[in-house]
């Protein structure tokens, strides 16, 4: 489950910008619909923990993150948050399986070649396990982040801008498959986007404004 | 995946990037070490060979080549010196000088120099005999390891020398007897491995036999007894075997070996002595300058000389020492620049490392490995340069000198090269490793 409580974040130029407290419990979903602009992606890297706020708290699993030290929020954040980009990124020189097993190693977990089958067969990407991701379509690309941000069994889910890139099928199936991991790990699935399509699927929202 | 192995993943990504650093880096480590390798056996052989000599006295001419010949058995002599002018030097006695041997040269057998000495010599290089002995009686050799390696050459086997220092044969003693294999050296490293060591006296009746010029020695009546032959049929000078003939008894020849009986024929010529002073003072240290300008003969120091001659190659190894450093700091500005540039290109990558729970720390020391690894890697191929060049070396210095040189030895200076290896990654790989550690996951990843 992840928590936000008072969070505000002040920008180099000066604006300070407050958040709506989020709450999404383990197995639930919250889509956070906005603009660009509004903020929604800072709120989302506030929740990873990749950015520290001025004020208010960031509960995950009972733990504040914006209290722990550097290193720690790292090694937090690794084993307990699945981050998803609008752009799949991904360490170019290593395959699909290997890229998911080095992330299975950064988070501390044992490296499961197993596991890793598992999870490709399940988003159905397995035939590509060892393609360099460079060589895979963006549907495809999608999948393995998805995977990759999976793959830990992580509290929370995060996904920033997820279905952007990509047409109507692929994002359809995107959203179905980020909610078919959050179930099935018990994550906590929290999904920024401007994208109206993405409204009808999630039942919990919250709407930023542009400010 | 370890970082270990992500980094080399990294560095095998691009291979052509890979390639052109380590190309660098083997070049300039490479070079560096082939000069460091050389001079190193160059110093090791020279020193090994210095055998406590401290003064050359030879014909005039150039010291460097007296030293060189005598000493290294590399030049031509630079003449003969006759018995009369060397006596003072040679003789047992003198305060200022500990050991004096007699060298006399001409004669090769299949480009081995045949060298006619007292036993004192084989003393000098602390060699002693593997199998047989030392040589005592006239036409007596005992072989250095090398040269009975080389010319498998075992005990009891007979030859003629030839005319010359070359190997080219065109003049073969022939109407002297063979010499016979009476001992093979143990292999002591140093030049005594390439000789062929018989005594003074031999080497003068091939000569003499040969030339019928010797000097008739009347200096001396036959009171002492060197084991002359009387018989023969006119009166020639100890050690002209003229008519020497073999079958000696042992009684005959007995002392031939010795330098009283290289100082009964004054008229006789050696090459050269290799002398040793007694301690060092002012009278030592003047005594090569009264030899050059007060007889007929040079005294060389091979201290001096050699230095010379190191200072001579000395500007050439070095000049080529430093281009090897420049070669060495290219690569790693090259290192720096594959780094820095990859950074750009991956820095959505860094990001990702972390966002997956790598900490600014294990940034810094995934890049830093990848400089690190391209340095242990320019090593290891620099080394298989540098080993390879000086087998490419050492096999002309073979075939050529009769120097054996240790080719695939690592010395000191390989290990101190490869903290300068490791040095130089380090350093390349510092600046773009703080900078990867900076990554700020947020504002990268936010870019679009």
């Amino acid at each position: 489950m992840i928590q936000t409580e008072g969070l505000t974040f002040s920008y180099k130029n000066g604006d300070i910008m407050e958040f709506p407290d989020i709450d999404c419990k383990a197995g639930e979903t919250h889509l956070i619909l906005g603009p660009s602009g509004c903020g929604k992606t800072t709120l989302l890297h506030l929740m990873g923990g990749m950015m520290k706020p001025n004020k208010g708290k960031v509960n995950i699993n009972n733990i504040d993150i914006v209290t722990l030290s550097g290193a720690r929020r790292d090694k937090f954040r690794g084993q307990h948050i699945g981050l998803v980009f609008q752009q799949p990124h991904f360490v170019e020189s290593l395959s699909v399986s290997e890229n998911l097993k080095l992330a299975q190693r950064l988070a501390g977990q044992p490296v499961s070649e197993s596991k890793v089958d598992e999870i490709l067969e399940q988003l159905g990407v397995k035939n590509k396990k060892n393609k360099k991701p460079t060589e895979l379509s963006a549907g495809e690309q999608q999948r393995v982040t998805i995977a990759r941000a999976a793959i830990n069994r992580p509290a929370v889910l995060l996904a920033d801008e997820p279905t952007s890139a990509l047409d109507d099928q692929n994002c359809r199936s995107v959203v179905e498959l980020l909610e078919k991991m959050a179930k099935q790990n018990g994550s906590a699935l929290v999904v920024v986007t401007h994208d109206h399509r993405l409204t009808d699927f999630f039942p919990n929202k919250t709407i930023l404004h542009q400010i | 995946m370890s970082f270990f192995k992500l980094s080399l993943k990294n560095l095998f990504h691009r291979p052509l990037s890979l390639i052109l650093s380590l190309l660098l880096f083997a070049l300039g480590i490479g070079l560096i070490s082939l000069m460091l390798n050389l001079n190193k056996q160059l110093e090791d052989t020279i020193d090994r060979n210095l055998a406590g000599i401290d003064l050359v006295i030879g014909a005039k001419g150039s010291p460097l080549q007296l030293v060189l010949c005598n000493m290294y058995h590399l030049d031509n002599p630079t003449g003969n010196i006759s018995v009369e002018e060397a006596t003072p030097f040679l003789r047992p006695g003198n305060p200022m000088i500990e050991w004096a041997v007699p060298l006399s040269l001409g004669d090769n057998y299949r480009g081995y120099r045949i060298v006619g000495t007292t036993a004192e010599f084989v003393g000098l290089y602390d060699a002693t005999p593997a199998v047989g002995k030392i040589w005592e009686y006239d036409f007596e050799v005992t072989l250095g390891a090398r040269v009975a390696a080389d010319l498998d050459l075992e005990l009891g086997e007979e030859f003629h020398g030839a005319h010359g220092l070359a190997g080219d044969d065109v003049h073969v003693h022939d109407y002297v007897p063979p010499y016979v294999v009476v001992g093979i050296l143990d292999r002591t490293g140093t030049v005594i491995d390439k000789l062929i060591l018989t005594n003074t006296a031999s080497v003068w009746m091939v000569h003499h036999d040969h030339d019928h010029d010797h000097g008739h020695d009347h200096d001396h009546d036959h009171d002492h007894d060197h084991g002359h032959d009387h018989d023969h049929d006119h009166d020639h000078g100890p050690g002209c075997g003229h008519h020497h003939e073999f079958g000696h008894t042992a009684a005959d020849q007995e002392g031939s070996n010795s330098v009283d009986f290289i100082l009964d024929h004054r008229k006789e010529n050696i090459t050269s002595l290799l002398v040793k002073f007694r301690g060092r003072n002012i009278q030592t240290l003047n005594m090569g300058r009264q030899i050059n300008e007060n007889t007929d003969m040079m005294a060389a120091s091979p201290a001096y000389e050699i230095n010379r001659l190191f200072d001579m190659m000395g500007t050439g190894m070095e000049t080529l020492q430093l281009l090897g450093w420049v070669i060495a700091i290219v690569s790693g500005f090259s290192i720096f620049i594959a780094l820095f540039q990859s950074l750009k290109r991956r820095r959505y990558e860094l990001a990702l490392i972390r966002v997956m729970g790598s900490s600014r720390v294990g940034l810094f020391s995934l890049i830093l490995l990848e400089g690190l690894w391209i340095a242990v890697g320019g090593y290891i191929a620099g080394m298989v340069l540098s080993k390879a060049g000086m087998v490419a070396v050492s096999s002309r210095v073979e075939s050529g000198y009769k120097f054996s040189i240790e080719s695939l030895s690592f010395i000191e200076a390989d290990l101190w090269l490869l903290f300068a290896a490791l040095a130089i990654g380090i350093m390349a790989a510092l600046i773009p490793a703080l900078m990867a550690s900076r990554t700020d996951i947020a504002k990268t990843l936010s870019k679009k």
